[in-house]
């Protein structure tokens, strides 16, 4: 029996539309899963997150921290054991292989017929549900405003992303302010002994990062140190708290040094940036003043928000929080237009959506005054999740509930439609009566 | 406050028990009458309002895992010897010398109103006697039942250990600390409990001389609190420097009723429209103590009530008089506020106590099942038959009838704890069955019924005895909103529950192709099961129903865990947070669509799938209950002790089983390769379908 010879593209499509390929991606999406939740027990939400599920190839796996987020080294402590690997697929690269899989296999190849459409309908829906996140994955902005009664903003701070700002100083007051960033992906890797030099033509200086810490605390010198700036060196510290667990990452302190070479051959200064410094490094280059911060990445909004009164309301009886509610002032220019945001009720407006986040009435922060934290988000594929559970739902409920039809022998297309028409119509229902 | 509390806790701590007059007889708090009227009162306890019987009983499940107890010297029925009651010196018996056995109302009443009875019961469970060695007192059994009275002598250093030990955090801590910080807790809970109605007994000592002028005598507080806390807040001396204040303060300790402050005994309604928070006797003195001006007429009018309920014993006419008016007077101000309307109803499903006969009919249902294997297609079959299905219908009746009280009390869709995972998901693995075996009728959806059904009360029931906190909670901030409540939360769920069941039928596969193996030397499993071609054929029979239970599971974890991100996208902005629960949920979907895809590719045939299916069921129980004990993320509503061995002992059986599967798939192909046809090797291993 002679087998007509494939071309090489037939073959290339071949693979990418196999089952093989959706067996393996799967189960690779279900092992680093897997693995990037445990790790989430010492490294934190976010670290696990950037190393396994955004990650085109995952560095290392841990596996010592993953054999205790499973309580494994009360049978057998196995210590510190970690694999260094550059070879296994990250979350992105899978994301991206499932994305090409289902198109070629779960659009294109497959079988089109009655039989198959509701599993045709539902690989839409997961292809539109990736391309989401991967628009979510690069464009959304997220991060957080806190505002205190009374006061106004049109600036939030991302939650985990931080950048070093290089803002001169403006004589004129009305000037407009300009500020250079340097994303923490340029240095991040900048351990103790290595450095990287910026510069930009607009400076006059060139700034070299150097000795960045993920969490660490300014410490005085006590004179023996080599890296000491000005008396004071960077102190790294755990990320871990003192029952062994990561910390937060908003509660993590990053800093490094920096250090300012003037073009114009004038002396080296050194400086140490800290995230929870109270004020900007300002150095002075020629006759001009520069203020340079290592800080949490700030994003505009197209409009201010005054928090015009805050409240909580806590079971009777108890400190447990039952519902948080702002009044809020949207300004536009010199529109002012009052909004009300709650639990579970955001404002959203120009592509913004501010929700409640958290509250505090005046003790945490020792100032007496009533805040409110919010959650601002841009994202563009906002609402795409929704519609793509829509689709999945009915395509699913087709397939499988011609499936059953034909196992009980019924007419297996009045079954399945009946089916579908009465779960929807409870849903709507659901959503009419209590959203 | 709480700083005061605390010194008083402190200061306090050598009081002794001030004894009444005359005391009460035991048996009038056992009178079905009392017990009612007390059992019914409503009380605002953790946000809500709820009988006291549910305060009672919890209290008691917490002291001692039961909601019960022997009046005998080992807290047990068995080889127990009846107290001895320290009033009239004679054993507490009932009709035949028996011994008495007291609810957890009943026991509340005798703590309260009979102390010096209740200190000699054997209360606190103790599970490491290293914990009671460690505090120098002389340990029972490895497990065993301490008295107030036995753990007293060592109340100053049980308080200092806990001071210490709670300074460590909760993960780090031993067995023996975790266990003394636990009997601390506990102790000064039961101290208060029994000095409940000291400020009644003796509000201010035997100092009546030091007393501020224009006190009247006996003291009682509803006239002369207001007179006491203007002597303090006067200020000439401190207040603990007042002769009358240690008992004063003490009383109001015990009137608290617990050192947790959400916990405490909140029985008087405020009148209509006036806030939410109701008013309590400890709440009422301390707020007279800390206040600035004095306590409203209303609330010493409750307390005037209150201390009428006290005062009126020991005879037994005006007690229970004076109890019935406190209860309908609450009952009538909460009705006018609204509120309490389903206190009936909690009492009618504690007594009635759904998910345990449930339980018991979950498993006498199962034994019935196992009747019809007996002998297959006789008449005895079909009754047996008829039997299970009644027992197991009835089962599930019961359960689904608890959950939906549960809904009706809080108002609220039926999942909002891990607690209340288990309940639902038991509940809906048992309808599952059930439906199952409507459309297949092969006693193979009866036997997830039952094995479901049992395995769910059983684990509920132990969850609760383990976690002794009332079920039934307020929910925090975020997550109330009824609709997402109704909508992702179940269907996460049914998507664990038919997980769960796809799994539970592989393994039953597993364990019908080893009894089909034995069948040729057992008569019994011959019989059962038939021969190698009806059980070849009941074999592929499982695997098409599992294949529908994967994919009910499939789209319901994957609807409901995209719900969920829906939800979590409209109330905080992000549609998916890599959580270990969303994570875990992924995992689920991630293994359904593995399973699905790998069979459609030809990778894995019938065992193949029921080997993955038992690695979905791993997963479905990491997703379910071990996510949680990794203490991150949103969703770790329910950390657990001692939860990874149970899971760890779950996965072990089903890696004994896989390996099981793998050897039967060796076995199969090595048969294929070498063309076997002899009829006696298919019945041993039939490899593929």
């Amino acid at each position: 029996m002679s087998v007509p010879q494939k071309s090489l593209l037939a073959k290339i499509f071949a693979f990418f539309a196999s089952f093989g390929l959706a067996t393996f991606t799967l189960t690779m999406l279900l092992l680093i899963t897997f693995l990037g939740t445990l790790e989430q027990a010492e490294y934190g939400l976010v670290a696990s997150q950037a190393r396994y599920f955004e990650s085109v190839f995952i560095d290392r796996i841990d596996v010592g921290a993953c054999w205790r987020a499973l309580a494994l080294n009360a049978y057998w402590d196995i210590g510190n054991v970690s694999l260094p690997l550059h070879i296994v697929p990250g979350g992105y690269t899978l994301m991206a292989l499932l994305f090409v899989n289902l198109l070629c296999g779960g659009i294109v190849r497959i079988r089109k017929s009655p039989k198959t459409i509701g599993v045709i309908i539902s690989h839409f829906a997961i292809l539109f549900m990736i391309a989401a996140g991967a628009v979510s994955y690069h464009f959304a902005k997220e991060g957080n405003l806190s505002l205190r009664e009374g006061e106004t903003s049109d600036e939030f701070l991302s939650f985990h992303d931080r950048v070093i700002e290089i803002e001169k100083v403006q004589t004129d007051e009305k000037a407009k302010r300009s500020v250079l960033v340097i994303d923490q992906s340029k240095y991040k890797d900048l351990a103790a002994g290595k450095g990287r030099t910026f510069t930009h033509e607009s400076l006059p200086f060139d700034l070299m990062i150097t000795n960045w810490k993920q969490h660490a605390q300014p410490k005085r010198d006590a004179g023996d140190r080599t890296d000491a700036v000005d008396g004071y060196y960077i102190q790294e510290i755990s990320t871990l708290d003192e029952s062994g667990a990561a910390m937060a990452d908003e509660q993590l302190a990053s800093a490094c040094v920096a250090i300012v070479k003037d073009k114009k051959g004038g002396p080296e200064q050194k400086g140490l940036l800290w995230e929870f410094a109270a004020a900007p490094w300002t150095v002075a280059v020629g006759s001009d003043k520069y203020l340079i911060s290592l800080v949490h990445r700030t994003y505009k909004l197209p409009f201010a928000i005054r928090l015009d009164q805050t409240e909580q309301e806590k079971h009777p009886g108890t400190e447990r929080a039952r519902r948080f509610t702002s009044k809020v002032t949207k300004i536009t220019g010199s529109h002012e237009e009052k909004r009300v945001i709650t639990m579970n009720e955001p404002v959203r407006s120009e592509g913004y959506a501010v929700f409640q986040q958290t509250f505090d009435d005046g003790t945490r922060s020792g100032s007496g005054v009533k805040s409110s934290g919010f959650q601002i988000v841009e994202n563009p594929s906002d609402h795409w999740p929704l519609i793509s559970c829509i689709i999945v739902a009915q395509g699913l409920l087709l397939h499988f509930l011609l499936m059953l039809g034909r196992f009980l022998k019924v007419n297996e297309w009045a079954f399945a439609l009946g089916i579908i028409f009465a779960l929807n119509a409870a849903f709507a229902l659901a959503m009419w009566k209590l959203l | 406050m709480k700083t005061l509390r605390l010194a008083l806790f402190t200061l306090l701590a050598s009081c002794g028990f001030i004894p009444a007059a005359e005391l009460p007889p035991l048996d009038l708090f056992r009178e079905k009458e009392v017990v009612e009227t007390f059992a019914s009162i409503p009380v605002q306890e953790s946000g809500r309002i709820k009988p006291l019987e549910n305060v009672a009983s919890y209290r008691l499940l917490r002291f001692r895992a039961r909601r019960s107890i022997w009046l005998t010297d080992n807290g047990e029925m068995e080889d127990g010897k009846p107290l001895v009651d320290p009033a009239t010196q004679k054993p507490i018996t009932k009709e035949g010398g028996k011994p008495v056995k007291l609810s957890a109302t009943e026991w509340l009443l005798m703590s309260w109103f009979r102390p010096d009875i209740a200190k000699t019961v054997p209360l606190f469970k103790v599970d490491n006697s290293s914990a009671i060695t460690e505090l120098g007192l002389k340990a029972k059994a490895k497990r065993d039942q301490y008295s107030f009275t036995e753990i007293e002598p060592a109340r100053q250093m049980l308080m200092e250990k806990m001071g210490e030990y709670r300074e460590i955090p909760a993960k780090k801590q031993s067995p023996e600390q975790r266990m003394i910080v636990q009997l601390a807790a506990n102790f000064l809970d039961y101290e208060m409990i029994t000095g409940h109605f000291d400020f009644i007994r003796s509000p201010v000592g035997d100092k009546a001389e030091a007393l501020p002028a224009g006190i009247e005598k006996p003291v009682r507080l509803s006239k002369s609190l207001n007179a006491l806390a203007q002597d303090i807040r006067k200020g000439d001396v401190p207040p603990m420097q007042k002769p009358w204040f240690r008992e004063f303060g003490k009383g109001a300790l015990g009137a608290m009723m617990s050192g947790n402050a959400e916990q405490q005994l909140r029985i008087f309604p405020p009148g209509p429209k006036v806030n939410e928070v109701w008013h309590g006797p400890g709440e009422t003195i301390f707020s007279a103590i800390n206040g600035e001006k004095d306590v409203d007429a209303d609330q010493l009018a409750w307390l005037a009530m209150y201390e009428e309920v006290y005062l009126a014993l020991p005879d037994a006419t005006k007690f229970k008089t004076a109890a019935k008016t406190l209860l309908t007077k609450i009952q009538d101000v909460a009705k006018q506020r609204g509120e309490a309307q389903f206190v009936a109803l909690e009492r009618h499903s504690m007594k009635a106590d759904y998910f345990f006969y449930a339980q018991w009919l979950f498993l006498v249902g199962f034994v019935a099942l196992t009747l019809t294997w007996i002998s297959p297609g006789s008449r005895f079959e079909k009754i047996a038959k008829i039997l299970t299905w009644v027992l197991l219908a009835t089962a599930t009746g019961y359960a689904v009838t608890g959950v939906v009280i549960r809904c009706i009390i809080m108002q609220r869709p039926p999942i909002t704890t891990l607690y209340e995972t288990i309940l639902f998901i038991g509940a809906s693995t048992a309808l599952f069955g059930l439906i199952a075996e409507w459309i297949t009728k092969r006693s193979l959806g009866l036997l997830v019924a039952a094995v479901g059904g049992t395995a769910c009360m059983f684990l509920a029931i132990q969850f609760e005895a383990s976690e002794a906190t009332d079920t039934l909670q307020q929910l925090q901030a975020v997550l109330i909103t009824n609709f997402w409540l109704s909508t992702h939360v179940p269907m996460i769920n049914l998507g664990y529950s038919a997980c769960m069941v796809a799994a539970l039928l592989s393994q039953f596969y597993f364990i019908h192709r080893f009894c089909g193996y034995r069948s040729s030397k057992i008569l019994f499993l011959q019989r059962a099961m038939g021969d190698a071609k009806a059980r070849e054929s009941y074999g592929r029979f499982i695997t098409r129903v599992v294949y529908g239970f994967i994919a009910a599971g499939l789209f319901l974890s994957l609807v409901g865990t995209v719900l969920g991100g829906i939800w979590a996208n409209y109330s905080w902005g992000r549609f998916w947070g890599w959580d270990p629960k969303e994570n875990g949920a992924l995992m689920i979907v991630l293994m359904c669509l593995v399973i699905l895809h790998a069979r459609l590719g030809g990778y894995i045939r019938e065992i193949g799938i029921h080997c993955c299916n038992l690695i979905l069921g791993c997963i479905v129980i990491f997703s379910w209950f071990g996510v949680n004990q990794l203490g991150v993320g949103l969703h770790a509503y329910g950390f657990t002790d001692g939860t990874w061995p149970k899971i760890y002992a779950y996965w072990g059986s089903q890696i004994v089983l896989l390996g099981y599967g793998l050897f039967l798939a060796w076995q199969g192909r090595r048969a294929k390769s070498q063309g076997e046809v002899d009829p006696a090797a298919v019945g041993k291993a039939v490899a593929a379908d």
